[in-house]
């Protein structure tokens, strides 16, 4: 009894050990560092292919009560899109092999570096590379000529928030999967369709009014729509919900991150 | 306050009445020992007897179900970090972080117990030097021999200058040479005040290594003693292993029970306890029967530890 009481007494992580797994994920790319690299083209190739080639097809899109041009529009959408694909590879492919084939993580709770630590290092590395990428973006965007107004001067930090938002809700993932086959359902069933459908190519004003509610329940869609607003300056009262729901999605998925990766590290 | 940190206490483990439960199943039933400072101290037992179980409640990545344990003096539950900082982990299966270099490895455990750089970085090359992994410094962990890895894992565990050192099986699965080289090693850290936990089945490795030990079997500690009292205790001092013919077999069957303590028939050869291994020999032979071979050897743990927990597998 005394002793179930006394493992409640969780420890709180510590920013500075947390970065301990941040270095150790750099020093990890050191050895894989066109991997890193490539993960920057890739939305820049959604934009040149779809925004520029599809985009000469489409014309307008309607935007904040006007017309946007296609590839301004898809833009923001492919920057947040690339802010879930690195939450997704650094909060839960990447764990997931350090928590289920590795055996990193067993490894380091024998040092005083806990859980939770682990758990935050491991959003902090995301949120970071996120963030890299990001800014990549953001300047290939300035250079295209898609970035409309001086907000944008806080899409990166709205980049770094999108980032942990969804890194935090990939960690998730991580502490619920056990069988490599996940993997791929989540990638086809949860992925693949926010990936299409949250407002990142075509605008949700497009659905039927009972699907909107679902698209703009979604992470992704608020990700997607911030960025937006941002980087053409549509920016009102709506922004300021996106910032709220990320900033919210950010705490209660790392809380939940973390009890979940106790669960199945400490047995 | 001050007499926590001053007072070290001879005793480096104690537990009393420590269990683990998962779920239903009990993997350690109250079970009471006590480890002293400096020595080897191991845990024998078959497969499934409890021992990981036991050594991580011990590394404080397990929390006790029941009972009391006190490691360097301090709760597993409530000091884990403390504690953590003080020992050395090498698990039963090798967790190296294979996406980095034997160096980084290292490095990387002691930025984790947040070790000053210019005290690691000496520290990191002696422990090279000490596990002989000097050519293989900057080789990915992947392509290392198990032995290798295994040397690796030990080096890892004393990046902090542990007081105290758990070994779960750390040679199971190596070949001769390779396990020598770790017993060396474990046993020049023994002669630096090092104290041991270490897990095995293999009685050779015991008797080795270890000054006191505990026999672990479902889940109860069923004996303890250094390894000469557990022969004393369990065993005649020689044993005479014969193989016979059927016919001598049963000639033997006769008799046997008045030539040796006790004697063991297995299906290739019957094992005979006794205290000089030649005078029984002798006897036999007088007696007219004939053996193909015969062979008088010390008794050594592993006779101990089939005695004790049979030799059928318990699975
Ligand atoms: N995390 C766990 N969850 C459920 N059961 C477990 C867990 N870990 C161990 N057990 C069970 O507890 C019992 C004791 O296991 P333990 O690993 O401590 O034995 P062991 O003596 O180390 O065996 P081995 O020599 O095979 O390593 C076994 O029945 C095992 O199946
Ligand atoms: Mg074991």
């Amino acid at each position: 009894m005394a002793i179930a009481e006394r493992t409640k007494a969780y420890p709180r992580p510590s920013l500075h050990r947390a970065s301990q797994l941040v270095y150790r994920n750099a020093l990890a790319y050191k050895h894989y560092w066109i991997a890193f690299i490539s993960g920057f083209f890739e939305p820049v190739f959604y934009l040149v292919a779809v925004g520029f080639g599809v985009g000469q097809f489409v014309g307008g899109v309607p935007f904040g009560g006007g017309q946007l041009d296609y590839a301004s529009f898809l833009a923001p959408g492919m920057l947040a899109a690339s802010t879930l694909n690195g939450a997704l590879f650094d909060g839960f492919f990447s764990p997931f092999f350090k928590l289920n084939w590795m055996r990193t993580y067993d490894g380091i709770i024998t040092t005083p570096v806990n859980i939770s630590d682990i758990a935050v290092g491991e959003v902090a590395w995301a949120l970071i590379r996120g963030t890299i990428y990001g800014a990549g973006f953001l300047i290939v965007m300035l250079v295209f000529g898609l970035i409309h107004s001086p907000w944008a001067l806080l899409a990166l930090p709205a980049v770094m928030l999108s980032s942990g938002a969804l890194s935090a809700g990939a960690m998730i993932l991580t502490g619920i999967t056990k069988q490599i086959s996940s993997l791929e359902k989540v990638m086809t069933l949860v992925v693949f369709p926010l990936f299409l459908f949250s407002g990142t190519f075509f605008p949700v004003s497009l659905y039927p009014g009972y699907l909107r509610p679902i698209v703009q329940a979604t992470p992704l869609y608020h990700s997607a729509s911030l960025l937006r607003a941002l980087t053409t300056g549509a920016v009102g009262w709506a922004t300021l919900w996106h910032v709220v729901y990320l900033v919210v999605m950010f705490v209660l998925a790392s809380a939940l991150a973390i009890r979940l990766m106790r669960r199945r590290l400490i047995s | 306050m001050a007499t926590s940190a001053s007072s070290e206490p001879e005793a480096l483990i104690q537990a009393e009445g420590l269990n683990k439960l998962f779920g239903e199943l009990v993997a350690v039933d109250a079970v009471d020992f006590e480890v002293r400072k400096g020595e080897a101290f191991g845990f024998l037992g078959p497969n499934g007897a409890g021992k990981t179980s036991t050594m991580r409640m011990i590394g404080c990545t397990s929390p006790p179900s029941g009972g009391t344990l006190r490691v360097i003096g301090m709760d597993p539950v409530s000091q884990a970090s403390e504690i953590k900082a003080r020992i050395g982990v090498v698990p039963q299966m090798d967790n190296l972080d294979i996406e980095l270099t034997v160096r980084e490895n290292l490095e990387m455990y002691a930025r984790y117990f947040d070790i000053p750089r210019d005290v690691a970085n000496p520290r990191i090359d002696e422990l090279i030097d000490f596990v002989q992994l000097q050519e293989k410094v900057d080789s990915k962990v992947e392509p290392l021999s198990g032995g290798m890895k295994r040397r690796l894992t030990i080096a890892r565990a004393l990046i902090n200058d542990p007081d105290l050192l758990l070994l779960d099986e750390p040679t199971t699965g190596l070949d001769p040479q390779a396990r020598h080289l770790v017993w060396d090693r474990l046993y020049r850290l023994k002669q630096r005040g090092v104290t041991l936990v270490i897990t095995t089945h293999y009685m050779d490795e015991a008797e080795q290594l270890c000054d006191r030990l505990v026999v672990m079997d479902k889940a109860k500690i069923v004996t303890e003693g250094s390894p000469p009292d557990l022969i004393a205790r369990y065993s005649t001092r020689e044993v005479l292993e014969l193989r016979l013919s059927d016919d001598a077999r049963e000639k033997l069957a006769t008799s046997a029970d008045d030539l040796a303590d006790r004697v063991e028939w297995l299906p290739d050869r019957v094992l005979l306890y006794t205290e000089t291994g030649d005078a029984t020999l002798a006897a036999i032979h007088e007696s007219g029967i004939q053996t193909y071979s015969a062979l008088v050897r010390r008794a050594t743990l592993e006779d101990v530890f089939l005695t004790i927990t049979g030799r059928s597998l318990i699975e």
